[in-house]
């Protein structure tokens, strides 16, 4: 009935929990092993792909960011698709981060789970953070993010499993046409991005009601270029409504430019 | 400086158009060319002031300096020339006394002739060094008296060598001797008449020289004096005038200080740098103001876009059931659905002119504004807010309030926010009231915007205007509204007043006067 | 006809009631339509409908309360809240407190079909959508 978001920094537990819940709900599983298959699907490089799931390009010498924003956009595309479906407990694809303001999701983030936190964890964390800001300009540690933040230090496993089942049970989390809707228009936009990311970089894409707005900067003088390119690669993408480019200039390579 | 400038093309444009009409803000245009003028005067600095007063002291000193060094050798040559007379005298006092002793004893007269020679040679020596100071007469009847004197006693000595006997006895001898002691007193008499004027004509130089050390003391003290004076006057009336001009642009205003002297000098650098100063502060306030309204328009754009989902959704409906339908419908069934499409088309329109009027950044001009005229819009403006709220909004003003003279714009900026700001302080289901009215004195107008929420605490009532200064949660206020819209107000000479009780409402009040915007005097320099 | 469904419209938007009776008594419904949340109200008090379709936010009344309303009432009642005002925690409070479906506006006739359809597949009538409108 409904799509199940799980996020944790310790991935054991977050893994038992997610199975567990997904066991009990009679729900589908989705996980980091579904990498290999988005791997296959846009013939990406299988362990450059989970590199890019936990770096970030500054530290990865042999990606480059464009790349690795691509290889994320095939992460968000493929597992946006999936959660069409409904009835799905996802985890370990950094879903929390790009499923926003979908009123059938119940995203959850466990924390602790392993004891006092140590130095490792808080520079783990930091790694996360600048990862996920990279990734989607959004801290993973914000509890705003989550309609559950569950601490495994106070609470156990089974406890969590059942709190997290039931609650994805409200009638609150039951979807509907306009939850569905604007899942759809997330996996548009994502779909679009994607396609465009392949080629093209400094993209932002926003759908609504199958309505493409296509948001993007470049220096003055290539913006036909660009904004023809959008409309070529965008108008092929599949479920397409009506497409809009919006295009800012690119003060910072303006800028760059103007003084040399 | 390219930044700058580009700003000032923004705001600073319109000021060129309609240079008659007084901007609040914008006053880059004025700036430039306050600064073009103030820089084009001559040039006089202070540092010129304090060398040029004392060069003149200087050369003032060195005048009294020669004229006494002058003065000083007049007395000394008088001094010498009293020396020389009373050598002259004592030479001829004692050519007499010789001449004396041989008309008695017969001996001493070549002593005698000898130094009434002497006397002679000082004389004539001395003559042109003392031309100056005895006329040319008396020196010359001196000068004949000695010649004759000397020519008698040469009479004397020539009959001497002759060896008369007893020569100093004979009748000859008496009558020259007779001539000699006349000559001798006329010698006399002369020397001591000249001394006696020379030592009067001394004193009087020695009087002239102490009173003239005594004037042009005082002279000189009143020159020092003036001096100081000038400089004090110019450094410290600039000063103070400079220290009014800081509190006016604390105050938040942001003329330019205009030229009026007919020089420049180190002050005028400061003006410079001052209204440099203005021209960035000003940019900036105009910046923060236009953030600050993207900022209300942010909140007012999720009720607009809203709102819009309702005439697009009867669109959407109509057009696709005429679409459905099309062959079905009669041509008067279809002429409605289309009259229907437009007729939302034009209210989707309305929805958001409203706004983009408000969201359009703002040439400042001065206008006649009618407050009434201006909440209603303002309130047509927050309607979706309003409506999301729950809350209603009542407006009574009373009749015939007199139109105020400000920046219409500006002003609905302050209303939108006072407004915005009762409608976070109200719970659903309340109610704002905007009352307008005439001040006690009929010298100004009050709006009050008033809530019945939850009220302001009254430890932090006198910081509400603060910069900065939030109660709402992080990231929902800037806490810079009721501090840029005191700068609004305060721009117009008027003022935000805050009364609240805590539990049962607060009331901000605008005062703003009325049609006679403060006639604030330019600052001139 | 016993089958057809029973259809309340409540909108203060005097248009989708005019485009939305035609498009749904195709699909065979039964539709009555109000503008006024307190008529629309009396009119529940008097009649068991199907299916509740109502604007969220109107001058006069909250869709919320009417939904609340209808569901106390007519429990069976199935209801669909229309909205231009779609935001994530109004949809979830709107299915807590028994909202069928939530629609955000703007939408096409087709989507309001397809959830009235899913309504009466609920309700154990199903419709058959494509018949009638073809």
């Amino acid at each position: 009935m409904s799509v199940l978001i799980f996020t944790s920094d310790n991935q054991e537990l977050e893994e038992k929990i997610a199975r567990q819940s997904a066991e009990k709900l009679g729900y589908k599983t989705l996980n980091h092993r579904f990498l290999d298959d988005i791997a296959r699907q846009y013939s990406l490089d299988s362990a450059k792909l989970r590199e890019a799931m936990i770096t970030t390009p500054s530290i990865l010498k042999r990606m480059s960011s464009k790349m690795w924003h691509y290889y994320l956009s095939c992460v968000e595309t493929a597992v946006l698709d999936r959660l069409l479906e409904d009835d799905i407990v996802c985890w370990g694809l950094g879903a929390h981060l790009y499923v926003l303001v979908v009123s059938h999701v119940l995203k959850v983030r466990l924390v602790g789970g392993d004891g006092s936190a140590s130095m490792t964890d808080t520079k783990k964390e930091r790694q996360r953070e600048k990862w996920s800001v990279a990734a989607w300009q959004r801290r993973e540690a914000d509890p705003r993010l989550y309609d559950l933040v569950i601490n495994l230090d106070q609470i156990k496993s089974d406890e969590a499993v059942n709190t997290v089942t039931s609650t994805v049970g409200y009638p609150r989390f039951k979807p509907m046409t306009y939850s569905r809707n604007t899942l759809t228009d997330r996996a548009l936009a994502a779909k679009v991005k994607n396609a465009l990311l392949e080629t093209l970089t400094n993209i932002h894409v926003h759908a609504q009601n199958g309505t493409v707005v296509v948001t993007t900067t470049s220096l003055k003088r290539e913006k036909a270029k660009k904004v023809a390119a959008i409309k070529e690669i965008a108008g092929k993408v599949e479920g397409m409504g009506y497409l809009e480019v919006h295009w800012n200039v690119d003060m910072v390579s303006e800028a760059a430019l103007g003084h040399r | 400086m390219e930044i700058s400038q580009h700003n000032s093309e923004n705001s600073g444009s319109k000021n060129e158009v309609d240079g008659s009409a007084k901007h609040l803000y914008g006053h880059i245009a004025d700036i430039r060319e306050a600064q073009q003028t103030l820089m084009s005067r001559l040039h006089f600095s202070v540092r010129k002031q304090i060398y040029l007063g004392n060069v003149l002291v200087f050369l003032f000193v060195l005048v009294i300096a020669v004229v006494l060094i002058l003065n000083n050798e007049k007395v000394q040559t008088r001094l010498k020339f009293l020396e020389f007379v009373n050598e002259f005298s004592a030479e001829v006092q004692q050519a007499r006394r010789y001449e004396k002793n041989y008309f008695l004893y017969g001996t001493n007269l070549s002593d005698a002739i000898e130094n009434i020679h002497l006397a002679r040679l000082i004389f004539t020596r001395e003559l042109n060094t003392f031309a100056e100071l005895q006329d040319q007469m008396t020196r010359e009847g001196i000068l004949n008296k000695i010649e004759s004197y000397e020519s008698l006693l040469g009479q004397l000595f020539q009959k001497q060598q002759q060896n008369v006997v007893e020569l100093h006895k004979t009748g000859f001898s008496k009558g020259i001797e007779t001539k000699l002691r006349k000559y001798g007193q006329d010698i006399l008499a002369s020397a001591e008449s000249m001394m006696t004027v020379e030592k009067r004509a001394l004193e009087k130089s020695l009087d002239q020289s102490r009173d003239f050390h005594i004037y042009s003391i005082l002279v000189l003290l009143v020159i020092l004096t003036m001096n100081a004076w000038l400089l004090v006057g110019r450094i410290y009336t600039t000063l103070s005038r400079f220290s009014t001009y800081a509190q006016r642009i604390a105050s938040g205003d942001f003329r330019p200080i205009l030229p009026k002297r007919k020089f420049r000098d180190e002050f005028t650098d400061l003006a410079v740098a001052i209204n440099e100063m203005i021209k960035e502060i000003d940019t900036r306030e105009a910046v923060l103001i236009q953030t600050h309204k993207m900022r209300a328009v942010g909140t007012l754009t999720s009720g607009v876009a809203h709102e819009l989902n309702n005439p697009l959704n009867n669109i959407m409906l109509t057009a696709h059931m005429l679409l459905e339908d099309y062959q079905d419908l009669s041509d008067d069934e279809r002429k409605d659905m289309l009259k229907d499409v437009t007729e939302e088309t034009d209210r989707a329109r309305k929805i958001i002119r409203n706004l983009l009027d408000f969201a359009r950044e703002s040439s400042s001009a001065m206008e006649s504004v009618d407050l009434y005229q201006l909440l209603k819009e303002t309130i047509t403006l927050l309607e979706n807010q309003i409506r999301l709220a729950g809350i209603t909004v009542d407006i009574q003003f009373t009749d015939d309030l007199p139109r105020i003279h400000g920046d219409a714009q500006k002003l609905q900026q302050v209303f939108v926010n006072l407004l915005l700001n009762a409608m976070d302080a109200s719970s659903k289901g309340g109610k704002i009231q905007v009352m307008g009215c005439l001040e006690e004195k009929a010298d100004a107008v009050k709006v009050a915007v008033i809530d019945y929420g939850q009220g302001i605490p009254r430890h932090i009532v006198s910081s509400v205007f603060d910069p900065f200064f939030t109660t709402k949660p992080k990231g929902k206020g800037t806490g810079l509204g009721l501090s840029v819209s005191q700068g609004i107000v305060a721009k117009h000479g008027g003022s935000i007043k805050v009364t609240s009780k805590e539990g049962s409402g607060s009331s901000f009040n605008v005062i703003l006067p009325v049609v006679t915007f403060p006639e604030l005097h330019s600052f001139h320099l | 006809m016993s089958n057809q469904l029973e259809i309340l419209l409540l909108d203060d938007e005097l248009i989708v009631g005019k485009r939305l009776k035609p498009a749904l008594e195709k699909i065979g419904c039964c539709v009555e339509v109000f503008q006024d949340p307190r008529e629309a109200m009396k009119r529940i008090g008097e009649k068991e409908f199907d299916i509740v379709v109502t604007d969220i936010y109107m001058e006069e009344m909250d869709g919320m309360q009417v939904l609340e309303m209808v569901h106390d009432q007519w429990p069976r009642t199935k209801i669909i809240m229309i909205t231009g005002y779609a935001m994530i925690s109004l949809a979830r409070d709107a299915m807590e407190q028994g909202a069928f479906d939530f629609i955000a506006k703007p939408f096409k006739p087709d989507d309001l079909r397809k959830v009235i359809a899913k309504a009466a597949e609920a309700l154990g009538s199903p419709l058959d959508l494509n018949a009638p409108v073809n």
